[in-house]
Order: structure tokens, then sequence, then C-alpha cells
């Protein structure tokens, strides 16, 4: 078997199908990694070495057999440790519950296995994925999430062990969440392909509550078709949640996509950027142009996205941590400011919440007026390189904050994003892009991605030395 | 009528004034109403209803908080406040309803 540990949950689909490579081996390997190279990024809690080769014993006796659950099957993977896993703790990466055992598999881990995934490990996070104002990457039970590409640069937050695995070529996806920027960052930081689906697209039944109305579960993997696949297993209704829409989510697509697309790029998004980051972003459009019509200098409506969302989390935070205060325990927190930093959510005023919530209607009525001009736009994802591990992060590339971003507003209103990497900048670290779409629009998200990376070789790259 | 005092603004200077003994402080009468701010000072100079609130925490929790803790918490409280105030600067009709899930209108059938 030559070394599967980059290739894709398509190409490792093929090498199964074709009896190339078994289920047991793929997942013997992947373990293997995961627990040798794990540590090296702290990416990882859990290593459930029984579970994965007790179902991955199951699925060559499937194939054996002649049954086939699809493109998933056999593939091995990790959750982020905020999703339920019967017989294994579920940490959400914070001291106060590092041995908490919770009942059943929540809706997505549920819906990999009915698809023929393996789970291999449970991958670790920032505490509390981040809700009580992290400004560090020690802010995990766990330690600091390491990028593959540089360790003493961080992995990004929270999905800091679903990054680092994938780009260090541990499993071949990983599940993650963001509710604010928490797939977006190890995506960039760690050089993979990572989606965050509409709001409501994958249920979070199982999975730990930060701020109910805009949590999202997602993915990080290597390719944009990879995402498809995975997102067509986890993505459907749920009795146990009601957020989870109606809609199934079909890949490959029944329908070919258009020939040309269009897209769009916000006034300002390249301001205060590094110039390293500007350049592959310039690379990327130019690569895009050759299917797409580009419209620049697209304005943002005019609303306080991040003053709305930041709201809306610290109260329901508040809200959902609320036995953490009670008890005290928050005290055990790992990073200093998140012993602290809820507190001031505990006291969020209701007519300022409801507030927020009310203006959230006219708020996705005009981002969805713009998005729907287009069919995504895109963005560098940051606007810098992933940062250093040992700075806090209000202190670390003071001279780019970024431009325009649509980060707050598409989290906020619930608009799914594709992350890809682009190219390397500063200490040959990844680069990354960002598309941004209507609510349900993944689709043509990870087809304009799928034809990116049909042309560029980016996400084929491999951290050095790995 | 963008300049009247609401009753409830009203209702929360009252309780404002309620709390002076415990924030040891003088508290200066609200000057709320469209477009002007609860706490015009920035988060290193909380205003008095940021003050008023770190006392909320404090009765709750004050007995694991040191005073540097309520200090940051205070500042904290101060930057959501004027969050808030930003939020408050776009109009709302009466029936504007919290919009909590499937928060944005639905895109193409993939």
């Amino acid at each position: 078997m030559s070394d599967p540990s980059f290739l894709s949950v398509a190409e490792l689909g093929r090498l199964l199908r074709a009896r190339q490579v078994s289920a047991v081996e793929l997942t013997r390997h992947f373990l293997d990694r995961l627990e040798r190279l794990g540590p090296t990024y702290n990416a990882v809690v859990t290593v459930l070495r029984e579970r994965a080769l007790t179902e991955a014993r199951e699925r060559d006796r499937e194939l054996a057999r002649g049954r086939n659950r699809g493109p998933l099957h056999g593939i091995p993977y990790g959750a982020k440790d905020l999703l339920a896993v019967e017989g294994a703790p579920t940490t959400w990466g914070a001291r106060p519950y590092r041995d908490r055992m919770l009942q059943g598999d929540a809706t997505a881990i549920r819906r990999l296995r009915d698809a023929g995934a393996v789970l291999c490990a449970k991958l670790a996070m920032v505490e509390l994925a981040g809700g009580m104002g992290y400004n560090q990457a020690f802010a995990s039970f766990t330690g600091p999430g390491r990028s593959p590409w540089g360790p003493a640069r961080w992995s990004g937050g929270s999905s800091s062990g679903s990054g680092a695995a994938v780009g260090a070529g541990l499993v071949p996806f990983a599940l993650g969440s963001e509710t604010w920027g928490s797939i977006q960052f190890p995506a960039a930081f760690c050089g993979v392909t990572g989606l965050r689906p509409t709001y409501g697209r994958v249920s979070r039944h199982g999975a730990m509550a930060l701020s109910w109305t805009m949590d999202k579960l997602g993915l990080l993997g290597r390719t944009a078709e990879d995402c498809g696949h995975v997102l067509g297993a986890i993505a459907g209704p749920d009795p146990a949640d009601q957020s989870a829409l109606a809609r199934r989510f079909q890949y490959p697509p029944r329908s070919r996509a258009p020939s040309r697309f269009r897209l769009g790029v916000l006034r300002g998004t390249l301001d205060k950027t590094q110039p390293e980051v500007r350049r592959n972003f310039e690379a990327s459009l130019a690569v895009l142009r050759e299917f797409a019509e580009v419209e620049d200098d697209l304005e943002l409506p005019d609303f306080p996205y991040e003053a709305m969302a930041s709201v809306i989390i610290d109260a329901e935070a508040a809200s959902a941590f609320e036995p953490l205060f009670q008890s005290g325990r928050i005290t055990e927190l790992t990073a200093p400011e998140d012993r602290i930093g809820g507190y001031s959510g505990q006291v969020v005023l209701a007519k300022d919440y409801l507030r927020a919530l009310r203006l959230r209607r006219p708020a996705a009525a005009a981002l969805d007026g713009l998005l729907k001009r287009v069919d995504a736009l895109v963005a560098p994802s940051l606007p810098t390189v992933a940062w250093p591990i040992d700075a806090p992060f209000d202190k670390v590339y003071p001279d780019y904050p970024g431009g325009t971003s649509i980060s707050g507003a598409a989290n906020l209103c619930g608009a799914p994003g594709l992350f890809m990497m682009n190219g390397t900048g500063e200490g040959s670290l990844p680069t990354s892009l960002q598309l941004t779409g209507r609510a349900l629009g993944e689709g043509t998200l990870l087809a304009i991605g799928a034809r990116y990376q049909q042309r560029t070789d980016h996400h084929r790259r491999r951290p050095p030395g790995l | 009528m963008p300049n009247e005092f609401s009753r409830r603004e009203f209702a929360e200077s009252l309780a404002l004034a309620a709390l002076v003994p415990l924030l040891g402080a003088k508290v200066e009468p609200l000057q709320l109403g469209w477009g002007k701010t609860v706490a015009a000072s920035a988060a290193d100079h909380p205003g008095a209803l940021a003050k008023a609130l770190a006392e909320v925490i404090r009765v709750q929790y004050g007995s694991r908080l040191r005073q540097a803790d309520l200090v940051t918490i205070t500042s904290q409280i101060q930057n959501g406040l004027e969050r808030s105030e930003q939020i408050r600067k776009i109009e709302l009709a009466n029936g504007d309803e919290p919009f909590t899930y499937s928060a944005v209108a639905p895109g193409p059938t993939p």
C-alpha cells in the first residue's frame, strides 16, 4: 500500500472499492498516525482504536458481501470533541468536562456511521469553542493547537484539532463547528479545505451549544469534492433538532453546474492584508476568471453585523454555560481570560439581546440581496498567515487587521462558506481563499471550489516533513 | 417619538439609583433617548450602567472574583453596552419580531 495519508476521500474510496486496500488497513494506518503524530500538534483528545477497528472490520465484511454504503464507505475520520460519542469522554476542550461521558452518539456521528465512515478519534478544540473570549492559543486543557505547517504557529480555533489532524494527514476529514470563525481559522492556518454549511443544514443534536442561533456543524477535508460527499451524508432534517432544515443535500448534484459563474469582491476586502495574502488572492482571481465573471467593488449592506453577533453570542453563551458559573467550575478553565470572560454575558440586557435578534431578519434580507447578485463572494479567508503560538491574539500582526470582512455578516445570517488553501505566504505558511454564498447554496460553492482545485494544486501540497 | 424618555428607560434610571450605595459612586442622571449613548465613555472609563451591571456580577459571584477581575469585567460590560448602542441606532418597527432559526432567505436548490 502506498502512503494514503494525504489522499482524498474520493481517491481512498477508489482504492477501497478496487480492493487495493481494506478498511482495516486504512483505519490502522490513520490510528497509528493519530497516536504517533497527534501529540506533536496537540490535535487529539481520545483515539478510539477498538471502536474504529470494529467498525472497519464490519465495513470490510460488507464490501466482501457486495454492500457499498457510498463514497464514505470505510473512510476513517475524526470529530471535534464537542460531539457526543457513546463510550468516550466528550470534553468540549474544557478541564471541568475532561472525564464526562455522554450517552448516545450525536446525529452527525450516527449519520457518518450509517454512511460507512469509520470514527477514529475525538479531536482537540478550544475550550467551550471559544465562548469565553480567549485571547491566546493556550486555551484548551490539551494544550495549544499547533499548525502542521509550523508547530510554533497556531492551528486556529476553535476546531483546532480538526484542522491540524487533516492538515497533518492524521485523518482524511474531520467534523468541526463554527459559531464565528471556528472552521474558517483552522482551514486557513492548516492549509486545508473547510466547509461551513448554512445554519440548520446539519443537525446539532449531540453537539455542545455555544450559541443556539448561530452554531453550525461543518467539516475540514482535503478537497471541495470531499466536503460535498461528507455534507451529503450529514445534512438533513432531524426530529431531535428543531433548527435542522428539512432539505437534504445531494452530492454530486443531479444537475450540471453552469459553465461560467458570477463572483463578487467586496470593496476594501484587501485592505490591510499581508502582501503575500494579497498576491495569492489576485492569483486566485486570475484562475477564477477562467470560468467566472468577477464583479469588483461590491458594497456590504450597512448593518452592525459584528455587534449583533457579539451580543447574541454573549447572551446565549451565558445561558448555555450557566452551570459552570453557578458551580464555580468556570475557574478551572485553562486560559486565565476564559475564567472571567463570560461574566459580562450574564448581564446582557434582555432588550439588547432581543433587539439583535429582531435586527437579524432585515440584516439577513439585505445580505441576501447582495448574495443573490452573484454565485459567491470571494475574499481572502484571513488577512495574515497563521499566528505565532506564543503571543496574545490582540498583539499579533497589528499592521494587518484586514479589510472589509464578510465573516461576521455570514455567520450572523447563517450563510455558508468554503475555505481553500491558495498558496503560501510569510514563513512558507498557507494562505487561504474563501467563498461565501446564499443560504443553501453549498452546491454552488462546492462546484466553484472543485473547479478552482482542478486548476490548481495548493490543496495537494503537504506541510514540510510530512 | 425618538427623543422621549421611555418608561423602561425611566425604570432603568430608578434601578440605577437604587444601586448607588452598592457602587460607592455617584450615578449621573441618565440621558437616554434616540441616538444618544447609554454611557458615552470608552471601555476603560466605564459608565454608570456598566458599573451597575458589574455590581450585579459582584453580588452573585463576588466571592470568587478579585478586584482586578471586576475591573476587567466592568470594562467588558462597557464594551458590550457600546455594541448594543450600535445596534440601537437602527430603527425597528413594532412588528419586527426576533429571528432565531433559519435566519436567511432560501437560496437555490442544490
